[in-house]
């Protein structure tokens, strides 16, 4: 019995050698450099911004420059000192872009970003642009968009305390909320997409209401519509050709006399990135990854247009 | 009429018989202790035939008149051969003879394998001595994660019982406990099954060539059988190891009745508890972790008379796990409380009637369930901190359930020398609570002004599907050579309005090439009105049953399979077998949905197709000193959704290409045994980002400010982790004391200690020097690894 008790404490001590556990090395694949592009166009613009940097493998060591929010590893003026930026239009013309120096970016403009200033802007019309950009130490990137047709609003209500205690958000009372109702008929020729957003002003600066999103209301009884928090992404996906009607539920920061609706009619590719960029970067354990959406040939990130009307909101 | 009408099938099937012929009933007992045998192996000489006993050790044939002899052989057993002349309808007792028990030195005698007489194919055996001899994790035996080291079957994460066999999903294994199905057969996370080694008779897995009489599955079929009745003296059992202590029992309570009794309880968290300790004391967290579990089996056997039994049986387990941590940091309080647990439960009344010499059945009236209830409670107290009230508190309440209430009946006729023929039916009431959620939010943050307080409930409406499943089968011999099982197995299936209904046939055939060689074929289409819901990662008791609904269609499947079956000398056998298979309709999570997803479950999945194919060897040795088996899998598994990984196909999450098992056991002499196993296999295939870029822009168009990262995955399930390998030991050592009988296990898990990889993780280390723009940013990926060597212990007696 003495022999077996002192067995046990033995393999108990062997047991608890928790030191053993070693995180394992993984080796991982090679990596591919390529252009990594982020390139949204407005109609309305004069001054067309690019932001083009390289895609970066899991196990390299990226510097960045904080206050620019710059990857300093890829620097265009160096590294690509003939990186060619273009957009070829549909009537034949091309918008050539060039590199933007920090001190000319305007504020709340990051990374390596490349300009084009028109003299008109880019307009509701414009058709199809064609986007390539070539450097010497990356493959040849493109990628090709078209503007979508503006489909405006029909009407716009604020309903003051819509609350009915349905709606499950710890970020909003709801028995005191406000909703906002959006009507609009969809064309029905083929697929649109639209990204509604609402804007307050604070200390003299624009910026997104937040916290006017409640996943149960918006996922469940409106699957058409994604999003989060900010801004809402819609596909006409199950009301093609149809009057469509929702209402939101606005948060903590309710809207005021200078709060605006920024409804923009947008391309297949600005839809598909940003509703993509949710599941990207996800724990595994409970959650499926997904690549987000790219639509640039032999590259990442996204080329898209929009088409924006603002309505302000009537109180 | 109804005989005549089965003439004309006969007829028109081409079969007829000749000469006169007579029944031949019979059981097969243990000599010692009078129990039944189940699926003992018999042949008679004259017609070259084969048949083999069913789960009461009861075997019925029709042979011509005259002299016979009948070989007997069982795993465990002395084969016999009895002379037998035919005159009349008879029935016989046949005895056999267990080599010594584990004390016991020599066995010597060779079994007679049927691997070569079956006309099944993809099927295995293991009987509960086998899975005993299986070095096990902290030295608990476990059916199901011996069924893993079978050729075909691939095991999940490690230490966990799960498995998928052909490339299936976990949920296409029909799991039957006594014929009932389990919906989780799984305790403590996976890490161990429900079945209680000490109950368990036998296990039986087949994992192609499905006979007309399964259904509801395209994978594979698991019946694990527990012990049968009719021990003539009462037989104890009572074990102490390092994670449970089982005790049970079984015997006669008189001439008719006999009882079977079991119980099991775990304490893993008690014997984790010092690892615990150390991380929550490592980290300043004031936890407790608490992990119980507990099953029970009970089946009560009597026999009316002759022709009339009745048995009743019930099964129950749950897990209950709780943690609780408290932090403090400079005052502030943050708080958690996870709360986890679920159970099992099945009850059944069985009724075996033998109508007449030649038609039985066997009714079962049954009622499944399972359940899980979790909790995650989160609070914070920043009172410390913010100088006036600051606390919210946050609780997040989830239920689901599955139950079944169903009646079947199979029936077994033996009119003809050359025909076994089965048929019969289930009706199913399917009740499915697909999840509820149950959310509370309080914050009063006096720094804020705001005070909110929220309780909210999310139903999602029980589904109640009607599923009913009808069959017809012949077990026919042609020849002495040919035999082939053909039948036709259709289901009916009614949810809200919506009728699914599927006629699948099933066909099989062997061709004996020579006395020790078989060549076999088959062919099964499969349907399952059943999906379970699994998270991409680890398998966890979370995982949710869900019916096919009208938008949510149930899985179809097809199988072909063909290989060689032999046997060398008496002591061997060996099989190698090729098949690929088709199954549709199968269910996923769609990318950034999960379990903590509250929509509507039919919004968060997608279904697709996935396609298997491969080929498995098997070399196996049942008797003497040594017994063990060397199995391999060569194998491709996919999957293709059109949501998923942007429609391109993708490797299955455990998509083997290689998978070798070799398991074995030698008696040293009559007081011990030593026994082990190897396993390798490819590394899983799991879903990891090989780079990511940034993106910064203005607000007015991104949504945010400054830059973001964007993962790049190369594809779903595209990275392959490192391949595993790991060696397992036991040792048992056994005495007979005074009144009874020990066995003192000692076991080593992970010999070498490989440390295999369990989940990855990415580690991300920002660095700014102080009065510095610049920031480095390194990334990196490592994999962990939980189960380094483990020894263990058990100390067992047998009264």
């Amino acid at each position: 019995m003495r022999k077996s008790s002192c067995l046990v404490a033995v393999i108990f001590a062997l047991w608890n050698c928790n030191s053993l556990t070693e995180p394992i090395e993984i080796e991982l694949p090679n990596f591919e450099k390529q252009f990594a592009v982020h390139a949204l166009l407005l109609d309305k613009d004069t001054n067309l911004y690019l932001k083009i940097d390289e895609t970066i493998g899991l196990d390299e060591v990226l510097l960045f420059n904080t206050n620019l929010n710059e990857n300093l590893l890829f620097d265009p003026l160096i590294d690509n000192p003939s990186l060619d930026v273009r957009i070829s239009k549909e009537d034949g013309n091309e918008i050539v872009f060039e590199y933007l120096p920090n001190e000319k970016r305007p504020d709340n403009f990051f990374g390596n970003n490349y300009i084009a200033h028109l003299d008109k802007p880019l307009g509701k019309n414009v058709g199809k642009l064609k986007l390539s950009i070539r450097g010497k130490s990356l493959p040849f990137a493109k990628a090709e968009v078209t503007m979508p047709t503006l489909v405006p609003l029909v009407s716009s209500k604020l309903i003051p305390n819509i609350g009915d205690g349905k709606h499950a958000s710890p970020f909003i009372n709801v028995d005191s909320v406000d909703g906002l109702n959006i009507t609009f008929w969809d064309p029905k020729e083929k697929e649109n997409y639209y990204e509604l957003r609402i804007i307050g002003k604070s200390k003299n600066e624009e910026s997104d209401i937040l916290n006017f999103y409640i996943s149960n209301y918006m996922t469940s009884l409106n699957p058409e519509l994604k999003g989060g928090r900010s801004r809402f992404y819609i596909s006409d996906k199950n009301f093609n050709g149809e009057e469509f009607s929702f209402t939101i539920l606005l948060g903590l920061n309710s809207v005021s006399s200078e709060s605006k609706i920024v409804w923009r009619s947008i391309s297949k590719e600005w839809y598909e990135f940003y509703t993509s960029l949710s599941t990207n970067s996800l724990d595994q354990t409970f959650t499926e990854p997904n690549n987000a959406y790219s639509n640039i040939e032999n590259g990442s990130g996204v080329f898209a247009v929009g088409n924006e009307i603002i309505y302000p909101i009537n109180l | 009429m109804t005989k005549a009408l089965l003439i004309q099938i006969l007829l028109l099937l081409g079969i007829y018989t000749y000469g006169q012929s007579y029944q031949l009933d019979g059981t097969i007992k243990d000599r010692e202790t009078n129990e039944v045998l189940v699926n003992a192996n018999l042949l008679f000489d004259r017609s070259a035939e084969g048949s083999v006993s069913d789960r009461d050790g009861h075997f019925s044939v029709v042979l011509n008149a005259g002299k016979q002899k009948i070989k007997v052989s069982y795993v465990g057993y002395q084969t016999t051969t009895i002379p037998l002349t035919l005159r009349s309808d008879t029935s016989i007792v046949i005895y056999l003879t267990p080599y010594a028990p584990l004390e016991a030195v020599e066995i010597q005698e060779a079994r007679q394998t049927n691997v070569v007489e079956r006309t099944q194919m993809s099927s295995n055996r293991l009987t509960a001595k086998e899975i005993e001899q299986i070095p096990a994790l902290l030295g608990e035996q476990d059916a199901l994660k011996a069924l893993q080291l079978l050729p075909g079957v691939q095991a999940g994460q490690e230490g966990q019982s799960n498995f998928f066999v052909r490339g299936g999903n976990a949920d296409q294994n029909l799991i039957l406990l006594d014929g009932v199905p389990l919906y989780n057969p799984f305790h403590l996370f996976g890490f161990l099954s429900v079945f209680n080694s000490d109950v368990i008779e036998e296990v039986n897995l087949l994992k192609g060539g499905f006979p007309a009489r399964y259904g509801g599955r395209l994978a594979s079929v698991i019946e694990v059988n527990t012990k049968k009745r009719q021990t003539e003296k009462w037989k104890h059992r009572a074990s102490i190891g390092l994670i449970a202590s089982k005790i049970a029992t079984q015997g006669n309570l008189n001439e008719r009745t006999s009882l079977l009794a079991a119980a099991r309880y775990s304490y893993a968290d008690i014997a984790f508890a010092p690892i615990l300790a150390e991380s929550f004391s490592r980290n300043g967290i004031d936890g407790s972790l608490r992990n119980s579990i507990y099953d029970l089996n009970l089946k009560l056997s009597h026999r009316v008379n002759e022709k009339t039994q009745l048995e009743v049986g019930s099964y129950f387990g749950r897990d209950r796990y709780g943690r609780r941590e408290k932090r403090e940091r400079e005052g502030n309080i943050f708080e958690n409380i996870d709360r986890l647990s679920w159970q099992n439960a099945l009850a059944y009344v069985g009724w075996q009637q033998k109508w007449n010499k030649y038609l039985s059945s066997e009714s079962k009236l049954y009622f499944t369930h399972y359940w899980l209830n979790n909790r995650d409670a989160a609070s914070t107290d920043l009172t410390a901190s913010s100088g006036v009230k600051n606390v919210s508190e946050y609780d997040l309440s989830y239920q689901a359930a599955v139950q079944d209430v169903a009646l079947k009946s199979d029936f077994s006729y033996d009119r003809w020398e050359k025909h076994h023929i089965r048929f019969g039916g289930a009706v199913i009431q399917h009740f499915f609570k697909p999840g509820n959620f149950s959310q509370y939010a309080f914050i009063d943050n006096q720094q804020l002004g705001i005070f909110f307080e929220q309780d909210t409930t999310t139903i999602q409406n029980e589904v109640r599907p009607l599923e009913t499943a009808w069959y017809v089968e012949d077990e026919l011999t042609l020849n002495d050579r040919w035999s082939i099982n053909g039948g036709l197995h259709f289901s009916t299936y009614h949810v809200a309005g919506k009728n699914y209904f599927s006629l699948q046939p099933r066909l099989a055939s062997r061709i004996k090439l020579a006395r020790t060689v078989a060549f076999k074929t088959s062919f099964a289409q499969m349907r399952q009105y059943i999906h379970l819901l699994t998270n991409p990662g680890i398998g966890l008791p979370t995982d949710l049953w869900l019916p096919a609904t009208a938008n949510i269609l149930p899985q179809d499947g097809w199988q072909a399979a063909a290989g060689f079956a032999g046997q060398i000398g008496q002591t061997y056998e060996w099989g190698v077998e090729g098949y690929y298979k088709e199954m549709h309709n199968v269910l996923s999570y769609r990318a950034g949905a999960g379990l903590f997803d509250t929509r509507d479950w039919e919004a968060q999945v997608t279904q697709g197709k996935g396609w298997a194919y491969g080929t498995e060897f098997l070399f196996r040795k049942n008797v003497g000193r040594w017994t063990g088996w060397l199995s391999y899998t060569l194998s491709w598994s996919w999957r293709q959704f059109d949501d998923l990984n942007e429609g391109e196909r993708f490797p299955f999450r455990y998509d083997r290409r290689h998978d070798i098992a070799i398991t074995g056991s030698y008696q040293l002499n009559d007081r011990m045994r030593l026994s082990a196993n190897w396993v390798y296999f490819t590394g899983n295939s799991v879903t990891l980002a090989s780079g990511f870029y940034t993106t910064g822009w203005d607000r007015r168009l991104s949504g945010w400010s400054g830059n973001r990262f964007i993962d790049i995955y190369d594809g779903k399930n595209s990275f392959r982790l490192p391949e595993y390998h790991r060696l397992d030991i036991a040792f048992d050592w056994s005495k007979q004391k005074k009144r009874f009988f020990r066995i003192w296990s000692f076991g080593l898990y992970n010999v070498y200690n490989n440390l295999n990889p369990f989940y990855l993780r990415r580690l991300s280390s920002v660095k700014t020097p102080e009065g510095s723009v610049i920031t480095t940013l390194e990334s990196k990926v490592e994999a962990i690894g939980l189960f380094p060597i483990i020894p263990s212990i058990s100390y067992k007696i047998v009264m």
